[in-house]
């Protein structure tokens, strides 16, 4: 899967929790949580949503890798093609 | 229209998903309406046939007035155009307005010749509020904070509020949620929230005195406990649906429904009922905020639960001290109903839930 489709993905995703933000002008290398002032239902509904959609498990014990957006997508790519 | 809050004074019917001729059982969703706190999804209140919609979609319309009519009969038609010989008198003029108002003038009973009726018969028209285009961010951001405004204000006019506050030692139930989690997928694990709103649910069986709504110089304790759960919309405001029969829901099926809430409160999707039958309110500041949170009542309710951001703590355990994960969990009550010696055994009891969080499971 292309970078550009995850990223579309994850930021649909993102407007599901956060409908009054515009993913597209966040700053890419700041914390995500921070950044939309995201709390930890959001952050579960949004692990729940994205493993869905890209057919991945997301273990909790990665979650702290998942920071910035940047951070968020390279993970992704990475497993989506590990699977 | 119906109020979905005491602080709604009109709404736009954005879409109707009845049409005349349909059966309808109570709880189905026969419309959307768009209001200060969002689209929500309108459920019927009876079972029934729809007879006629008196509203095109796009209308404001104020509260109280009718939008459709429902008959329980079944065998009664609904109305079509070939129905001509049902026509009643009236005068071309009166017809015309009732028209252009979607008046039924079946209902009315006229003064002309042969019992006509006249423009002069139709009902007063209703003042229609300034037109709102509900599709601009700007104005329903400006719509929420006004509905706020009015039952905040309202609120700290009528009710006499008193505080009490304790904060809670949660180390015995995260180590009880992390092993519950341990390996289980993202949606079946539980989050500190669904046990707290639980704790809060079982101990309110036992404190009646803050679970219902002061209505006409009385209090009403209600049959049920349904939470208003407060969620906040990013720098807008925010909205408390509720979730229903709290103290009866295993924690897994709970934790699932706050999830849904929590999506359809910011994507649209809330239902009428969730929109006002909310007992209680428990408002949770959320891992960013601050450690204590003192709520204003959400009337005709008596009491709010506030719930700070949990936090590690020192705390004392024998003798020891230790670092504890720790939340403070405070009260706002109306002291027309209960007194603070009631307030302090709901929220002591809460405590007590919490240190045996396998009691909170079913």
């Amino acid at each position: 899967m292309e970078i550009a489709q995850i990223e579309a993905i994850v930021f649909e995703e993102l407007k599901n929790i956060a409908p009054e933000m515009e993913p597209i002008e966040l700053d890419r290398d700041e914390d995500l949580r921070e950044e939309m002032d995201i709390d930890s239902m959001d952050f579960m509904i949004l692990m729940v949503a994205l493993g869905k959609r890209l057919g991945i498990t997301i273990p909790d014990q990665d979650h702290h890798l998942l920071t910035s957006l940047n951070n968020v997508l390279g993970y992704l790519q990475e497993k989506v093609a590990q699977n | 229209m119906p109020s979905f809050g005491a602080d709604m004074e009109s709404g736009v019917v954005s879409e109707w998903r009845i049409k005349p001729g349909d059966r309808i059982q109570k709880g189905d969703i026969i419309a959307v309406i768009e209001t200060n706190k969002g689209a929500i999804d309108m459920e019927a209140f009876q079972t029934g046939t729809v007879h006629k919609l008196l509203v095109e979609p796009g209308s404001q319309v104020l509260v109280g007035t009718p939008i459709a009519i429902l008959s329980e009969n079944k065998a009664e038609a609904p109305v079509t155009d070939s129905v001509v010989s049902t026509r009643p008198k009236a005068s071309p003029l009166a017809r015309k307005r009732a028209q252009v108002r979607g008046i039924d003038l079946r209902g009315l009973s006229g003064s002309g010749p042969d019992g006509a009726i006249l423009a002069a018969d139709l009902p007063t028209p209703i003042p229609q509020p300034p037109e709102v285009d509900a599709t601009e961010p700007g104005d329903e951001k400006e719509m929420m904070r006004r509905a706020i405004a009015t039952a905040m204000a309202r609120s700290k006019r009528e009710i006499p509020h008193y505080y009490l506050s304790t904060t809670i030692d949660l180390q015995t139930a995260l180590e009880w949620m992390t092993q519950y989690n341990h390996n289980k997928p993202a949606d079946e694990q539980l989050l500190m929230t669904a046990l707290l709103h639980k704790a809060v649910a079982l101990a309110l069986v036992d404190s009646p005195e803050l679970n219902g709504f002061y209505q006409n110089g009385q209090f009403h304790p209600a049959d049920e406990i349904h939470l208003g759960m407060a969620i906040s919309i990013r720098n807008w405001g925010l909205i408390t649906p509720a979730l229903h029969r709290v103290d009866k829901a295993p924690l897994a099926e709970l934790m699932q429904r706050m999830r849904d809430l929590t999506l359809r409160a910011r994507r649209g999707g809330l239902r009428s009922s969730e929109m006002t039958d909310a007992t209680i309110t428990v408002s949770s500041m959320g891992e960013r905020g601050v450690e204590t949170l003192f709520g204003v009542i959400y009337p005709p309710q008596v009491a709010l639960i506030g719930i700070g951001c949990p936090q590690t703590l020192p705390w004392v355990v024998n003798g020891e001290v230790c670092p504890r994960l720790g939340v403070n969990v405070s009260l706002a009550a109306d002291h027309r109903v209960s007194d603070g010696h009631q307030g302090g055994k709901c929220l002591r009891r809460i405590n007590t839930l919490l240190q045996h969080p396998e009691r909170l499971l079913d």
